[in-house]
């Protein structure tokens, strides 16, 4: 299988964004996941990842967007572990 | 002896004060600690010193686009004597010596803060890595510009209080983030935190919090302002275009090197806004490499440690209030910018739109949670007019990174900034008249 590419969406792609892909990488290394991870702004996310996180600001936005095509996770507890893990599962990616 | 010599004049002089290189020992002392494998250190220490290049070469082309603003501003303020005059305090440092001269703040503040979270019950761990960095880069160039200190004790001040400020500033602010969290372990991080401690102290005064701002809907349209390149550009062509318009056809011809003077303005308005997402896109990777490392560490160091977070991770918290509220500090941000042209100020200022959109936005939304929607649109108005006018206290002491400055600073930096500058001004630093 080819690496899963994540990508972190926020507003400028250096904050939250960061954020996100700390809690990701942690999940998804607890579970031996090879992943690459990184951040964009909301502006210029690539076409070619296979998930999209991102908090509540930015979802219905990039939802619409990617159009059922990119699946797009929304995290609301940037020190949560267990919900990162969460939504992951539910996306299949764990 | 004397190649000895030689070599630790070439590393003080041309390694050890080069912003890429600072940087990169940052992460690389990061990552070695956090016994990466050494690909992992490779990829990291060369990711960061290319997203300080990219930083720069973003920040060189943005200061092409503020040279024009300047001009235009300076022949407004001075009545067409040119840019000499818009800036009138000395200028003693270039922003790459006051810049790695912040690289070594970071390192110290990033110390500071862990042995602070560590030893007192102010268990604070800031995690956004580019208001540290910010903060750092005005801490420094008022040290060495304004009150002339330079070498190891201003850098261990300097990084102490910005240790001090990652700690502190999102502990006293606490109590309030929790109620709007309802509880989570997280703080903020932001430069706008001293703004939105006002907000929360005065909004139960006057309004109601059952008038809740998020029974409102705003139009979906609207959204799109939450892009920010699309709200920075926007912006910036207005800007552009006004001061054109208020200098004339005439002045701008000699400007504008030919081109129609209008779509000069325009143009020159985009290509701020692309300069700076060359910026942001430096900054975002060389703190890929930092930020992890830093919490990777604190986190071993210090038990129930609570993390402080960027500003849009609550934006959860007020979907409407933050639309709302840029719109209404956008608008008495640009009130101030009136006022600041009338004050023949030593140094240009400009409206970036940025900072209205987060720290007016956060401002709102902590508001709107103690005092409902009218105290988080007074609120708003009050955080977009005052960080606009309050600039003028503190960057005629930060001119060498005026330009970034324009587009950086938030409540946070006017506070500790001004606070260092007349603190020595009042020990008799100053170098200058300020």
């Amino acid at each position: 299988m080819a690496r899963l590419n994540i990508g972190c969406v926020c507003g400028c792609g250096m904050g939250s964004s960061l954020l996100l892909k700390m809690l990701a990488t942690n999940v998804l290394d607890e579970q031996k996941i090879n992943a690459n991870v990184d951040c964009y702004d909301s502006g210029t996310v690539p076409g070619d990842v296979n998930l999209i996180i991102t908090s509540t600001a930015f979802y219905d936005g990039l939802k619409e967007q990617f159009n059922g095509k990119i699946p797009v996770l929304c995290i609301k507890n940037f020190s949560s572990k267990e919900e990162m893990a969460q939504k992951l599962q539910e996306a299949g990616i764990i | 002896m004397e190649i000895l010599q030689i070599v630790g004049n070439i590393i003080v002089s041309q390694i050890l004060t080069k912003t890429e290189i600072v940087m990169s020992l940052i992460s690389l002392v990061g990552l070695v600690l956090l016994k990466k494998p050494v690909e992992k250190i490779v990829s990291g220490v060369i990711k960061t010193y290319i997203g300080v290049t990219i930083f720069t070469l973003g920040l060189n082309s943005v200061q092409a686009a503020v040279g024009v603003f300047t001009n235009m501003f300076a022949n407004l303020i001075t009545g067409g004597q040119g840019l000499e005059n818009a800036i009138r305090v000395p200028v003693n440092f270039s922003a790459a010596e006051t810049g790695a001269m912040a690289g070594y703040m970071l390192l110290i503040g990033y110390v500071v803060n862990i042995l602070i979270a560590r030893f007192t019950k102010i268990k604070m761990i800031y995690l956004t890595g580019h208001w540290s960095f910010f903060m750092a880069q005005f801490i420094a160039a008022c040290v060495m510009n304004y009150l002339g200190l330079t070498g190891a004790a201003p850098i261990i001040i300097g990084g102490i209080i910005l240790g001090i400020y990652q700690a502190v500033f999102p502990y006293i602010l606490q109590p309030y983030t929790a109620k709007l969290t309802g509880g989570l372990p997280m703080a903020l991080g932001h430069g706008a935190s001293f703004f939105a401690l006002i907000a929360s102290v005065i909004a139960p005064k006057i309004g109601n919090p059952e008038k809740n701002m998020e029974d409102i809907e705003v139009p979906d349209r609207l959204s799109f302002l939450k892009e920010i390149v699309v709200t920075l550009s926007l912006t910036m062509m207005g800007m552009y275009l006004i001061l054109a318009l208020f200098n004339g056809q005439a002045y701008m011809e000699t400007i504008s090197g030919g081109q129609n003077w209008i779509l000069f303005a325009l143009f020159q308005g985009l290509l701020f806004s692309g300069s700076y997402m060359v910026l942001l896109y430096g900054i975002r990777s060389f703190l890929a490499e930092i930020t992890p490392a830093f919490q990777g560490i604190s986190t071993r160091l210090v038990s129930g440690a609570i993390p402080a977070f960027d500003g849009p991770v609550f934006f959860q918290y007020g979907n409407t209030s933050l639309i709302i509220g840029f719109i209404t500090s956008t608008i008495f941000s640009a009130l101030g910018m009136v006022v600041l042209m009338q004050m023949n100020l030593p140094v240009p200022i400009m409206m970036v739109n940025v900072e209205n959109f987060f720290g007016g936005g956060i401002t709102a939304i902590y508001a709107n949670k103690f005092g409902g929607r009218r105290a988080a649109i007074i609120c708003a108005a009050l955080y977009g007019f005052l960080t606009t006018i309050v600039r003028a206290l503190y960057f005629p002491m930060i001119v060498p990174e005026l330009e970034w400055a324009q587009i950086a600073c938030d409540a946070d930096q006017a506070v500790v900034v001004t606070l260092i500058g007349y603190v020595g001004k009042l020990l008799g630093l100053a170098k200058y008249a300020w």
